[in-house]
């Protein structure tokens, strides 16, 4: 399989690609990892003329902050996994890293790059859900944010435009007592993409069992990751029981969207989705007691 | 003009290159360097045959491009026997028997040298888990698993000395 030729650039510094994806930015790819837009393009599903590579933007490279956390764009999947900061600071992010792909795509993968191929299954994405991230957007025109909640739109299609790129996520502190949980079911072929994923943050009363707070995004259940707000909704205020999170996990079905696939039927979809957030609530529920 | 002049040490030696952007690491390893001990298989990323080490780490030749890897250090399978003598992890694969057809081979290995770079002392789940993403269709997983860990044992005994 072969790559069409294409123009090709290396920007040195962010203001460099920002000038060079305002002149080129509908008919251009940015590469980053390029373990998902190398395939795209072989397979000629993205057909970029001009290719600009941002390895030398190491400014984006970074995992940082306090009450704030600041991830870049370019941090590499294994990078997150591998860091010892996100281990107190966010485990739920280090645990969702750990389950994208393989070894050989997480060495050179990126956060940005999962976010921004906007694929239903790419795994940051209920994770930053629940989190409730923040993106930060740059252009020659300057730097805005958006949430991650309203950054996808279609597979492969968010809110970015032609000449936009992601470069950083800003992540809340989240509070004390707060526990989150990340699980996938991935396929069976070596591509370990997921056929559901659930992310879930939620603090669960000691004593009362009452939930405080929940929230609940899911991947490869609906055109985007999306974040299941109904169903959190109905959680908040509930004891934890059989019966709640029956009614919520049916809640979730009918907040999503699952087809069939060659990954899996709508069916199993519904199933592990249903299974996968109970299981998720109630293990949180449990930790809170011990 | 489109070729684009990168510096690349590919098992040891430093090579100048004049590279198209669209070229693939794996098309320059096999088809100008003659190394065509990485294979290509699926040619996308799915199959884990074109595996080799960049800087230490395991990554994928095919969906690498060649300019992304300027300046750096590349292993390939031929890089790891010292003279005559073979690597211990392709002594042991040869001692375990863990080849049939053996295209998969040089990407479980060089997958597994990555592994060992940063853990001397796998388990045998964290082998199978590095080894999910290298695909075998002929004789499955159980002797490369014994392979790379009989290797891991031999190769801790010789820092140890």
């Amino acid at each position: 399989m072969k790559l069409r030729k294409f123009k090709y650039y290396e920007p040195q510094g962010l203001e460099e690609a920002l000038s060079l994806l305002d002149r080129f930015g509908h008919v251009a790819a940015i590469l980053a990892g390029g373990t998902d837009l190398v395939p795209l393009m072989k397979q000629k599903t993205v057909q970029a003329k001009h290719l600009i590579n941002i390895k030398h933007l190491t400014e984006l490279d970074f995992i940082r902050g306090d009450s704030m956390l600041e991830i870049g764009a370019l941090t590499t999947i294994r990078g997150i996994e591998k860091s010892d900061f996100l281990q107190k600071k966010c485990p739920l992010l280090r645990d969702t890293a750990g389950r994208i792909g393989y070894v050989q795509i997480r060495n050179v993968g990126t956060i940005g790059g999962n976010i921004c191929n906007a694929s239903p299954a790419a795994d940051f994405a209920p994770a930053l859900m629940v989190l409730d991230a923040t993106v930060e957007i740059a252009s020659v025109d300057g730097k805005k944010s958006a949430s991650i909640n309203s950054f996808f739109l279609n597979p492969g299609e968010t809110i970015l435009d032609k000449n936009e790129m992601i470069t950083r996520f800003w992540i809340p502190r989240t509070d004390e007592g707060t526990r989150c949980i990340f699980r996938k079911v991935p396929s069976g072929n070596s591509s370990g993409l997921a056929i559901a994923s659930v992310a879930v943050l939620s603090s669960v009363d000691k004593v009362s069992g009452v939930v405080r707070e929940a929230r609940i995004a899911v991947g490869s259940m609906a055109p985007t990751p999306i974040r299941c707000f109904k169903t959190e909704k109905l959680l908040v205020g509930e004891k934890i029981s059989d019966e709640i999170l029956n009614i919520a996990s049916q809640k979730i079905v009918e907040e999503t969207k699952p087809i069939s696939d060659i990954r899996g039927s709508r069916e199993y979809r519904i199933h592990l989705i249903k299974v996968m957030t109970k299981d998720a609530l109630m293990d949180i529920y449990w930790r809170n007691l011990s | 003009m489109t070729k684009r002049d990168i510096n690349i040490c590919v098992n040891g030696k430093w090579y100048e290159l004049a590279v198209e952007p669209y070229e693939t690491l794996l098309d320059i390893l096999r088809n100008r360097l003659g190394l065509t001990g990485t294979k290509s298989g699926c040619a996308k990323g799915e199959c884990g045959a074109c595996t080799v080490n960049i800087d230490g780490k395991a990554i994928l030749s095919c969906l690498t491009l060649a300019v992304q890897v300027d300046g750096k250090e590349i292993l390939t399978i031929e890089g790891l026997p010292k003279g005559a003598e073979l690597h211990p992890l392709q002594e042991s694969f040869v001692k375990h028997s863990a080849v049939q057809c053996g295209y998969c081979t040089p990407g479980m290995i060089m997958n597994a040298k990555a592994l060992l770079n940063h853990n001397s002392n796998p388990s045998e789940k964290e082998v199978r888990k590095t080894l999910s993403s290298n695909l075998c269709r002929c004789t499955g997983y159980e002797r490369p698993v014994k392979a790379i860990l009989d290797a891991a044992r031999i190769m801790r005994g010789k820092d140890e000395r």
